[in-house]
């Protein structure tokens, strides 16, 4: 089975991972595993290139994955995987239309954001009225 | 008009078992009480037509009839053209057809069907879609029936718009089905004529636009109609319906604005009415008028024809904070007694004073100017008042006051440059100055009333006032500790110690934003994108992941992570 072997720079929760290849290797797919979460022995890593791998693909499964642990079992590296979903399956759920609850770039801003916090000191504003009442003057009311 | 969706499951092969609505007969009404349904039919072939019972329909099979399968299912088949693979399986012998029923209240309170359900003889591999003949009746009584029409309306999205549906209705006796081949999605199109022909008439009269509104009242992702027949369901009776609300907008624009302007004063005055007088003396006047009730000028003999006092003759002599408009000098007369001293006669006794406008300035430009800003307006004579950011924010804001000099009655109206009027208060401003003992009481009293307001803005009561109000500012002080108030009572006498200009007091939120925040956390969104038209951090609130092939883990772990925010 192929294993594409990457050095994968973006966050986790990059939809469309920015990768570099470092590897294609082949391995064996071990029994007992999931395809969300395989683990393939493989003896053709090469030591120099463990400090970037973190990133793999599949191209059998069509998925890509991230390397959770590499682990030594004499000549054999164990690398164990988990599923990125969001740059497996980039390309189909682009298209979808979604309700998009919060954008770094397209907003409107009169909606509330319950995730803004507020200082305990608020701003206080007074302004006075241009005019009020700056006279006295005496009312007398008589019958007739 | 309502309107039933009903899908029967058949098996491969076979007839259509539908129980079978009497559309062999003109019309049927179908009747509901305390959830047993009853169903009649008009019968206009008799001699004489009259109502007659339908016979052998059971309520199991109208249960069976009104009971729909999976609207969305057949939703999703009608509609939806991207679904790959449809729900059922190309190349299944899964068979549907499906029956729509309107009916609609007659004057009686009955129900009219006036749709017909269609039958068809299902082979397999096709979903057949025996569309429905539907006639109208005019007046349920009359028995003046329009002619036949083919209704597409139950599957006008998949076929083309309701407008071409109806340009293309027919309206002829014949009926046109389709069928819709799940293995290609096409429509192969007059496949069953079994309709029977009932009637014949104009082709007009059919309001078309209210059964495709009944149409859109489906709720797709429920199933649409369930007549429950449980006799032992207690709340059978008054079961819940559909149909509350229609979520139709109304035409009207919700931001207009009918100006509602200050009101003019008051055109009739007392000071016109020729019982009293009113004037606006100066301090020496005053002098002038006392050393006259107290000479020996003044012919008590002469005065006593009218009153028994010279003080009864006084209304009052108050203080007020503005000068009211004015008409001349004349000697002040008790009755016919003229006193010699002359004093300025106030024209009327109502006078406006306008206090300018400010102007309330949006800061953030987002909702913390509207949901956490607060405002307060002093308003001289009235107090602290409260007023409703979503308001006036952004506006500018006039105060004008109209005051009677007379009894000292004060409002203050608040305006929107944009709405107009939006808040009016009320007060006192006169101070009344005691002109005999029983005066003065009257002005304790008054003092009294207001000495909250001088005790709160610091301002000192005197011995007297204090030691007859003991109680009541005791009250006032618990009420006080209650609720943060900047002031009491301002009116009266208290008030013309108080502070004479209005201003107002804005709170806004001081917010705490990190650098990078839309970065990270996004702004506000909520609209309808498609998600590859977003860029940067991006949180989705529902998507519909049905196109995207992959596990139920997958798609469950993909939906929590869009749902968290994605950066795209």
């Amino acid at each position: 089975m192929i294993l594409r072997l990457f050095q994968n720079m973006s966050d986790t929760n990059v939809v469309q991972k920015d990768i570099i290849q470092k590897a294609e290797i082949s391995g064996t797919l071990l029994e007992d595993c999931s395809i969300l979460d395989p683990i393939i022995a493989t003896p053709l890593i090469a030591a120099s290139d463990l400090k970037y791998i973190n990133y793999a693909e599949i191209p059998d499964f069509g998925r890509y994955y991230y390397v959770t642990d590499i682990i030594c079992r004499g000549k054999l590296f164990e690398v164990h995987m988990h599923i990125d979903v969001l740059n497996t399956y980039k390309d189909q759920i682009k298209p979808l239309s979604a309700i998009i609850a919060r954008n770094e770039s397209q907003y409107n801003l009169y909606l509330r954001d319950g995730l803004i916090q507020q200082y305990a000191n608020p701003h206080i504003q007074i302004k006075q009225f241009p005019d009020g009442f700056d006279r006295y003057e005496y009312i007398f009311s008589v019958c007739g | 008009m309502s309107e039933i969706v009903t899908g029967i499951r058949l098996s491969s092969g076979t007839t259509i078992n539908i129980p079978v609505f009497p559309y062999n007969t003109e019309r049927a009404v179908i009747e509901r009480m305390g959830g047993i349904v009853k169903v009649r039919r008009y019968d206009r072939s008799a001699a004489s037509p009259t109502w007659v019972d339908v016979a052998g329909l059971s309520d199991n099979d109208l249960f069976e009839l009104a009971s729909l399968i999976n609207s969305k299912r057949i939703n999703q088949y009608l509609n939806d053209t991207n679904v790959n693979p449809p729900n059922v399986p190309i190349g299944t012998t899964d068979i549907w057809a499906i029956c729509y029923i309107y009916y609609r209240e007659n004057a009686n309170g009955e129900y009219d069907l006036i749709t017909n359900i269609h039958t068809n003889t299902p082979t397999s591999t096709l979903l057949y879609v025996p569309h429905l003949c539907t006639y109208g009746v005019d007046d349920p009584d009359d028995g003046s029936w329009e002619t036949n029409h083919v209704a597409y309306q139950g599957i006008n999205r998949r076929f083309g718009t309701y407008d071409t549906m109806v340009a293309s209705m027919s309206t002829s006796t014949s009926v046109n089905d389709y069928c819709f081949n799940l293995t290609d999605n096409s429509i192969t199109g007059d496949y069953l004529n079994s309709m029977t022909t009932i009637g014949s008439g104009s082709s007009t009269g059919i309001d078309w636009s209210a059964r495709y509104e009944a149409y859109q009242e489906i709720d797709p992702d429920n199933n649409i109609s369930f007549i429950e027949t449980d006799p032992d369901d207690p709340y059978t009776y008054e079961a819940s319906t559909f149909g509350g609300g229609d979520g139709r907008w109304g035409s009207f624009d919700p931001d207009s604005v009918e100006f509602t302007d200050i009101p003019a004063l008051p055109t009739i005055s007392a000071a016109n009415a020729g019982f009293i007088s009113i004037y606006n003396p100066t301090v020496n006047q005053l002098r002038a008028l006392s050393a006259f009730l107290w000479s020996s000028a003044f012919d008590i003999d002469t005065f006593k024809k009218l009153f028994q006092d010279p003080m009864e003759a006084i209304i009052g002599l108050s203080v007020v904070p503005v000068r009211p408009p004015l008409s001349g000098s004349r000697n002040v007369m008790f009755g016919d007694v003229d006193t010699g001293v002359s004093m300025t006669a106030v024209a009327s006794e109502y006078v406006e004073k306008n206090c300018g406008s400010v102007n309330l300035e949006l800061l953030y430009g987002s909702f913390m100017d509207y949901d956490y800003t607060k405002i307060q307006i002093y308003l001289p004579y009235i107090g602290f008042r409260d007023l409703n950011p979503k308001d006036i924010m952004g506006d500018s804001i006039n105060v004008t006051y109209h005051i009677n000099v007379l009894d000292g009655g004060i409002t203050a109206y608040i305006s929107s440059s944009r709405k107009g009027v939006l808040y009016q208060f009320s007060g006192s401003c006169i101070a009344n100055i005691p002109l005999t003992a029983i005066n003065y009481s009257g002005a304790i009293q008054n003092a009294v009333s207001a000495l909250g307001a001088a005790s709160i803005a610091g301002v000192s009561g005197s011995p007297i006032m204090a030691m007859s109000a003991v109680n009541n500012v005791a009250s006032l002080a618990a009420n006080t500790n209650a609720s943060i108030q900047r002031s009491g009572n301002v009116s009266g006498s208290a008030g013309l110690m108080g502070i004479q200009r209005p201003y107002i007091i804005i709170e806004r939120p001081n917010i705490s934003v990190p650098a990078s925040y839309p970065n990270h956390n996004g702004n506000t969104t909520n609209v309808t994108m498609r998600i590859g038209s977003c860029s940067g951090f991006t949180v989705i609130d529902q998507v519909h992941l049905d196109n995207v092939i992959c596990t139920d883990k997958e798609r469950d772990e993909l939906l929590r992570l869009l749902k968290e925010g994605v950066i795209l």
